[in-house]
């Protein structure tokens, strides 16, 4: 036990101290806080200022304030003297556009469409109005007829409910994203660091007071640890950006998704650990370790690509079957999950098959590592690190 | 206070390498090999390259499996634990690159069930001592090839192992190095530890051994104190120097003695069974003034070249009997 804590420690602390370690480090949560606040920078729309002259124009001013979150603007009333002020006004840039009556406004350029749109409606709203009054109708029945539905607009491919631009699915499919490099880079380290104690020969000087299961499990442990407590971070770092900057709107179950990314990077880990394990067993040279791992990448890129599709088209098969598929669920449920196709019973199955993927592909892959790890000359053929594995 | 690292004994246990068969597929790397490493003694372990040398100690260390034959320190079998207690070289260094040298040896040396602080004062005594004291914290891959060698040997020192295994541990060192590393060798060989290692430096080898072993192709040829050795050789080599017109044409009239070796100042030459040094002594005086007359020791090299060809031409002609 104590071989593997040392081992787990020294795996944790020589990556943590390595530059590139904390520059890579860096670099993630700089974009992340980056991301989060940008919208703040940039992106908080400025107010349309309106400017009135007379009554007429204010009354329609007023009725436009009314729509304008109809209207996805933000409004903001300014009332003018006379046509010479208003024309000093826009050219002074101190407001958007000038309503001069009821039914004529001005501008310096275009105000934009959906600004035309709305005095356009508050202005045609204000005419019915004063029509329906002439015509004696009490207000009662006036407020009656200006509170029909509004139309709402239906598009093709949002049958399914998913709107890619919702805060929530934006969240988890950036913290899905972070956790496919975080399964990449970390499950490479384990690869690397097999290989590198082989090319070094340590692992000699390492056998012979550990066994390698020892040595397996605390480098493993180490780095996967050091991977945890990266994706803590992150998720900490995100969490934390999106509840004081307050930019988006997060609804409750993005949180809950957001979350589970945590529980899903421990269990992707473990499994792709392995696979990555095995892949470095077999390697005696650093420099003939990235052909090696290319299958393993690959399959990690389907899963992102399976995470790509899940965003398409969530209720498909292929959507389904990637969100339970062990190599795969890591990277696809989680966006099921965001996305409110898949239920608890969902997640949890899915967590369930991998880790008995993980039950199943720990002693295969313990198995190939004990059988490969003192063949530090050439490729070593699974078969021969299945065979001699003995010790 | 601590005792100081030179202090009392280590080890008394002896190491046995019974009947120890290797195969590779069809390559018999060991075959049958057996002998002894006495508490306190150093041991050389001498062969050709590929002869066997490195299996026999990677199956000592638990790296390989024998197919046959068995392995003992201190009369039991040996398990992790207790290899735990051994030091180890490996013919190829191992040592992460990148990790400088004191932390490495601390980690190596808590792997070996040290505590921490045991562990960092120990290595930083043995980096001293290799006169490492100012590199201790660079990496080990800054360090030059014979300082990469001192650290790996004190990586091999640090948990004052109750048995050494050293492959090659001399080679690349400066004559600096190798007296030091020696004199290490040598303490530890006093406080009672088996010393084994395998060179290809047979003069340094009989200047610093007790004991030798002599493989080939997977077999012992000789075991044993190199004295003993030398007696069970049996071959009497007689060095003469005459100082006459002719040093050394009255050896090759003379029968039963075959001149080995011919210079200006004399002969060496080889006695057959039954033929009296005196006579060959009263030969010389009639050439000349006899300045020496002496008894020929084999060096360990002479000794070495003779029985692999011996057993060269044995196993050469028990194959095709």
């Amino acid at each position: 036990m104590s071989g593997i804590w040392l081992v787990m420690s020294r795996e944790f602390t020589e990556r943590l101290r390595s530059r590139a370690f904390l520059i890579s480090n860096g670099a993630i949560l700089a974009l992340i806080i980056l991301a989060i606040t940008m919208p703040l920078l940039f992106g908080g729309e400025e107010a349309t200022r309106i400017g009135t002259v007379g009554d007429a124009a204010a009354e329609v001013g007023r009725f436009a304030a009314t729509q304008q979150e109809a209207f996805d603007l933000e409004v903001e009333l300014v009332e003018l003297a006379d046509r010479r002020a208003a024309e000093g006004a826009l050219e002074d840039g101190e407001v958007d556009v000038v309503l001069l009556d009821a039914t004529t406004a001005l501008a310096d350029g275009s105000p934009g469409l959906r600004v035309e749109s709305l005095l356009a409606n508050a202005s045609n709203a204000i005419g019915v109005d004063r029509a329906l009054t002439e015509a004696g109708l009490s207000s009662q029945e006036r407020e009656a007829l200006f509170t029909v539905e509004r139309l709402t607009i239906e598009r093709l491919d949002d049958r399914n409910g998913v709107d890619l631009f919702d805060p929530s699915v934006i969240v988890v499919y950036g913290a899905v994203f972070v956790l496919y490099g975080l399964l990449a880079v970390y499950g490479q380290w384990v690869a690397q660091g097999i290989v590198e104690e082989k090319q070094s020969r340590v692992v000699e000087v390492l056998l012979a007071s550990l066994r390698p299961t020892e040595l397996l499990t605390g480098k493993v442990l180490g780095l996967g640890g050091l991977g945890l407590a990266q994706v803590l971070l992150l998720v900490g770092v995100a969490a934390g950006g999106l509840l004081v900057t307050d930019v988006v709107e997060v609804p409750p179950a993005a949180w809950t998704a957001l979350a589970l990314v945590i529980p899903w990077y421990v269990v992707g880990f473990l499994l792709y650990a392995t696979l990555f394990a095995m892949t470095g067993s077999l390697v005696s040279r650093v420099e003939d370790l990235q052909s090696a791992v290319m299958p393993v990448i690959i399959v990690l890129v389907l899963a992102l690509f399976g995470a790509q599709f899940a965003l398409n088209d969530p209720t498909g098969t292929i959507a389904t079957v990637a969100g339970l598929v062990p190599l795969t669920a890591p990277i696809v449920q989680p966006i099921l999950f965001a996305l409110g196709v898949a239920s608890w019973w969902q997640t949890l199955l899915a967590l369930a098959l991998a880790i008995a993927a993980i039950a199943v592909m720990l002693p295969i892959s313990a198995r190939i590592y004990r059988g490969g790890v003192l063949r530090t000359r050439g490729r070593v053929a699974f078969r021969d690190a299945w065979g001699s594995s003995g010790r | 206070m601590r005792p100081h690292p030179t202090d009392g004994p280590i080890g008394a246990a002896m190491l046995e390498i019974e009947r120890v068969t290797r195969r590779f597929g069809d390559l018999v790397a060991l075959d049958q090999l057996s002998f002894i490493v006495q508490p306190g003694q150093m041991f050389g372990f001498v062969g050709s390259n590929g002869a066997g040398k490195t299996t026999a100690m990677r199956i000592v260390m638990g790296l390989d499996d024998p197919n046959d034959g068995e392995v003992r320190f201190a009369g039991s079998p040996i398990d992790r634990d207790v290899r735990a207690r051994f030091g180890y070289m490996p013919e190829e260094r191992g040592l992460y690159p990148k990790t400088p040298a004191l932390r490495q040896l601390t980690y190596l040396g808590r792997l070996h069930r040290l505590d921490k602080r045991t562990a960092t004062e120990r290595a930083e005594a043995l980096l001293e001592r290799f006169g490492l004291a100012d590199r201790m914290h660079e990496p080990v891959e800054n360090l030059s090839l014979g300082n990469q060698q001192r650290v790996q040997l004190a990586a091999a020192l640090t948990h004052e192992p109750e048995l050494l295994m050293l492959d090659e541990p001399f080679s690349g060192l400066d004559p600096v190095g190798v007296d030091a590393l020696s004199e290490v060798l040598l303490e530890r060989a006093a406080r009672g530890v088996p010393v084994v290692f395998s060179s290809h430096q047979l003069e340094l080898v009989e200047r610093l051994c007790d004991a030798v072993a002599i493989i080939d192709a997977g077999r012992l040829v000789a075991a044993g104190e190199v004295e003993e050795l030398r007696e069970r050789n049996g071959r009497r080599l007689l060095r003469v120097d005459v100082d006459g017109p002719d040093p050394v044409g009255w050896a090759e009239q003379l029968r039963g003695v075959h001149v080995q070796v011919r210079d200006r100042t004399g002969v060496v030459v080889l006695l057959e069974d039954g033929v009296d040094d005196q006579a060959v002594l009263a030969a010389a005086q009639a050439a000349g003034a006899v300045r020496h007359f002496a008894a020929v020791r084999p060096t360990l090299s002479e000794l070495y070249r003779e029985v692999v060809t011996n057993h060269h031409t044995a196993t050469e002609t028990g194959g095709a009997a």
